[in-house]
């Protein structure tokens, strides 16, 4: 068990997603989130977490997706990203998933730009592929 | 002298840390001899109370100290090799030191003892001898260095005595304890927190009709405030922590320039937050560098003008309604306004025409462009024209504002800085339905403008609006944060925030003030630094996030601030107005030769047209009949064209102003009716004077001249325009003039 990797997955658009599990500290759906004018496109506002002032991240913006067509609740994956929070805007939250390193695999060549740059990689599932993020390019090339 | 008596508590404190830590070190290097790190760091500790002792001048401690550093600079250089007589000398040495500190701790001065048996045991050592005598027991060396000036006369105290004196010393050093600057700000924020609970519960207070509910709530609103005073005081440090640098900055900086000068600091204990100390710290160290190098005088020069030979630079510090004021006065030879003002107008900031018109006051603000520097020669102190504008940005940047007033006599320069930056008073306006927070010390009034009252004005493609003599620039919020589409707002009532940041003053039109209340200041996040119109952010009592702004940000994003670099415009709009009344609205007319001439609205009932017909003549009066009443007819041309041209062309109708005077209607015979425009209350005076003509102003880029009315009703009341003209003939000349027009 210790050789797994842990990762916490969820869906934007019809894209399969993981962090490290590690890092993730809560999720929220129906967050009240305060937009910033002005702000990096892919930042959707501040949340205010208890009395922490969270930088939310919109993933479907991040990734050069359209945002959804009939938008249900906001669902928010809060992760702790070098000791500072951020909170990710995602569609769907899916499982934690311990998988097996020897089954990851470098980044295939045909995904969108926008994302391809934000993707360390993939485990292949028996039904779907998993996209590992680079958590730190998904939130500091915000900045551009 | 207090400030001496602090500095030494501080020795003192200091000292007590270095001997525990040394206890522990020297125990462990005897069990570790050969670790070459522990050897050093007990060495720098007894080079640093030797240090320390020499500044004191407390000679018995240095010279103890610097026996124990000699030692163990050979056991550091692996001459020698420690061994437990080594390691008890050195022992011995730290007990004869944490005596002697004693006795300084109360005394406050170094008692006397004799250190020659130690001296000589430790010297013994350093040389390589080996020391015979048996180590004298730390007890009875204490006991010899108990006389402390005020103890001599007392009998040797007994041991239990002595051991109640040590406790009481003892929480007498130990009462304060060091903290990270850490678990300070964590602390801080927790308070923060607290007082916005606080203020959530006192909204709740307020609407409930509970006694016992709203009593409750007022102990915790009074315990939470004082709770807040105290967190916001640990975080403070007086600004003598600061200055304590400077005596020694003032000396080589006027040894450099060949002055003299002296420092004198009033105010040291003045405390104010740590962070903000730090906020001060340049700008305070540039304005000193610019007394010495630029303000004080040579002493030749000072003997000359009759001013003492060495110069002073003083150093006040004081609290002044929730604020710091820091001021810091020079006996130099002021600001040179003259070159100042001939720098601006060399390097084109303003033109001859506008500096003859700029007051004192004004030509000093010159000062704070960047860039800006009168001084000839670039030296190595100051002069490479990063000055002033670097202070007040410095200042702002903390929530401060610089002033600085000047004379032959000397510089005063007035800082004004908050206590503490964590928690601010903000007003909250709302723009877009989203709400904002706008810090109070950027807001000067808040101003509901309505377009019926008076125009918005255009001022080289900026809007504008007239608050008393001032012209105040607009943005508007929502467009310039994207939310709302650029559009004409010119007939909408507006909300205008009036704001300054970076010296300039301008109005921020928004949707709504909301109100003022206490916010925490928190970070907006590392993906928000590059925002540079938020200063952070905060979170509202019912919990939402809103954006505190960064004014100067939000002029810079507007692109105010460029445009009105780019401008007279500043100038323009800092220039002090003549005396008049507020913008006015003004009917615009020609007459025959003289083209856009403006009436008060005010005296402006009804516009007329009259076939000229329907002019009569009773005596040598024209009037018309209006209404059921007589209207006695004004030909302008007659007082402002000297009836050359009466002014009705071919038409054989004629244009009038009507205007009711003491309940009678008068007729102003004008060429032309132009429109309703906004007269500037900057009237220029014409000179001569003019008959009938008040002034000049301009609008758009014509020149227009305003009537006066008040004059030519009193000539038409007293006299016939022309008889003042041609006195000899009166009655002639009037029929003449009659006749030719109706010929």
């Amino acid at each position: 068990m210790t050789s797994t990797h842990s990762y916490a997955t969820f869906y934007v658009d019809d894209f399969y997603f993981g962090i490290p599990s590690a890092t993730v500290v809560e999720l929220t759906n129906a967050t009240t989130i305060t937009p910033v004018p002005m702000a990096p496109v892919a930042v959707s506002g501040l949340i205010n977490l208890r009395g922490q002032i969270v930088t939310a991240i919109d993933l479907r913006r991040r990734l050069g997706i359209p945002p959804q067509p009939e938008p249900n609740e906001t669902i928010t994956v809060f992760m702790n990203h070098g000791g500072i929070m951020f909170g990710l805007v995602i569609d769907k939250i899916s499982d934690i998933l311990e998988l097996d390193p020897q089954q990851f695999d470098k980044p295939p060549s045909h995904l969108p730009t926008a994302a391809a740059d934000l993707i360390i990689g993939f485990h292949k599932l028996p039904d779907k592929l998993m996209f590992v993020l680079d958590v730190d390019k998904l939130i500091y090339g915000c900045l551009g | 002298m207090e400030n001496n008596a602090q500095i030494l508590d501080e020795f003192l404190l200091e000292a007590q840390e270095i001997f525990d830590q040394l206890d522990l070190d020297l125990v462990r290097l005897e069990k570790e001899p050969q670790d070459q790190k522990l050897l050093a760091s007990i060495f720098r500790a007894m080079h640093t109370l030797k240090g320390s002792s020499g500044f004191f001048a407390f000679q018995r401690l240095e010279k103890v100290a610097h026996a124990g550093e000699s030692l163990l600079t050979k056991l550091r250089e692996g001459v020698l090799q420690l061994d437990p007589q080594k390691t008890d000398a050195l022992l011995a040495t730290l007990d004869s030191l944490r005596d002697i500190v004693r006795g300084i701790a109360e005394g406050r001065a170094e008692p006397v003892g004799d250190d020659t048996a130690l001296l000589t045991r430790l010297g013994a050592l350093t040389e390589g001898r080996p020391w015979l005598d048996a180590a004298p027991a730390p007890g009875q060396e204490a006991q010899d260095t108990q006389a402390a000036p005020g103890q001599t006369a007392l009998p040797a105290p007994h041991v239990g005595d002595l051991q109640l004196q040590d406790a009481a010393r003892h929480t007498e050093l130990m009462a304060p304890v060091k903290i990270s600057i850490e678990s300070l700000d964590k602390l801080m924020d927790l308070v923060s927190e607290m007082v916005l609970a606080r203020n959530r519960l006192l909204s709740f207070a307020n609407h409930s009709g509970d006694a016992n509910f709203s009593s409750t709530v007022r102990t915790i609103d009074l315990i939470t405030l004082e709770l807040q005073e105290r967190m916001m005081k640990t975080r403070m440090q007086p600004i003598g922590n600061l200055w304590s640098k400077f005596p020694r900055l003032v000396r080589d900086l006027a040894q450099e320039c060949g002055k003299k000068v002296q420092l004198i600091q009033i105010g040291a204990e003045t405390e104010l937050d740590r962070a903000l100390l730090e906020g001060i710290r340049d700008p305070l160290i540039h304005i000193i560098r610019n007394s010495v190098d630029h303000g004080i005088e040579t002493p030749q020069r000072r003997l000359e003008l009759g001013k003492p030979e060495t110069g002073s630079i003083t150093l006040r510090s004081k609290h002044e309604n929730g604020m710091v004021v820091i001021e810091i006065t020079d006996d130099g030879g002021g600001v040179n306004l003259a070159l100042v003002a001939n720098t601006a107008l060399q390097k084109g900031l303003v033109t001859q025409d506008r500096l003859t018109r700029m007051a004192d006051r004004e030509i000093i603000d010159f000062i704070y462009l960047p860039g800006f520097s009168t001084k000839e020669s670039i030296t190595k102190l100051s002069g490479r024209g990063v000055g002033m504008d670097v202070v007040r940005t410095n200042v702002q940047q903390i929530g401060g504002s610089v002033e600085v007033a000047t004379s032959a006599l000397g510089t005063e320069l007035r800082l004004r800085i908050p206590l503490t930056l964590a928690i601010m008073p903000a007003v909250f306006v709302q723009c877009a339905s989203q709400r904002f927070a706008i810090p109070q010390n950027n807001l000067l009034e808040m101003i509901r403008f309505d377009p019926t009252d008076a125009r918005l004005e255009d001022f080289y493609g900026v809007p504008v609006f007239r608050l008393r003599n001032t012209l105040i620039p607009l943005v508007y919020l929502g467009e310039t944060l994207g939310l709302e589409p650029h559009g004409d707002h010119a007939d909408d009532t507006i909300h205008i925030v009036v704001v300054q940041a970076s010296g300039l003053v301008f109005g921020l039109v928004v949707d709504k003030v909301l109100f003022m209340q206490e916010v925490v200041v928190k970070s907006a996040g590392p993906l928000l630094k590059n925002t540079s119109i938020y200063s952070g952010a905060t979170i509202l009592g019912d919990g939402h996030v809103a954006m505190i702004f960064d004014v100067s940000g939000i002029a810079k994003r507007s692109g105010l601030a460029s445009t009105l670099r780019d401008k007279d415009f500043q100038s323009e709009l800092a220039s002090p107005a003549a005396p008049v009344q507020n913008t006015q609205s003004m009917l615009l007319f020609d007459l025959v030769q003289m083209p856009r001439v403006a009436i008060a609205l005010d005296y402006v009932d009804r516009l007329e047209m009259f076939s000229i017909h329907r002019v009569e003549q009773r005596g040598h009066q024209d009037v018309i009949i209006y209404g059921d009443q007589i209207m006695k007819i004004i030909w302008l041309s007659d007082y402002l064209e000297n009836g050359s041209m009466r002014g009705t062309g071919d038409c054989d109708t004629i244009n009038v102003i009507v205007h009711y005077h003491q309940g009678q209607p008068l007729g102003l015979v004008v060429k032309h009716i132009h429109d309703i425009v906004e007269i500037g209350s900057e009237i220029v005076l014409i000179l001569p004077p003019q008959k009938g003509i008040i002034g000049s102003s301009i609008h758009g880029d014509q020149v227009v001249s305003i009537l006066n009315v008040e004059e030519i009703l009193r000539l038409s009341e007293v006299e016939h325009p022309l008889m003042a003209k041609q006195a000899d003939s009166l009655e002639v000349n009037s029929g003449l003039s009659l006749e030719t027009v109706f010929a």
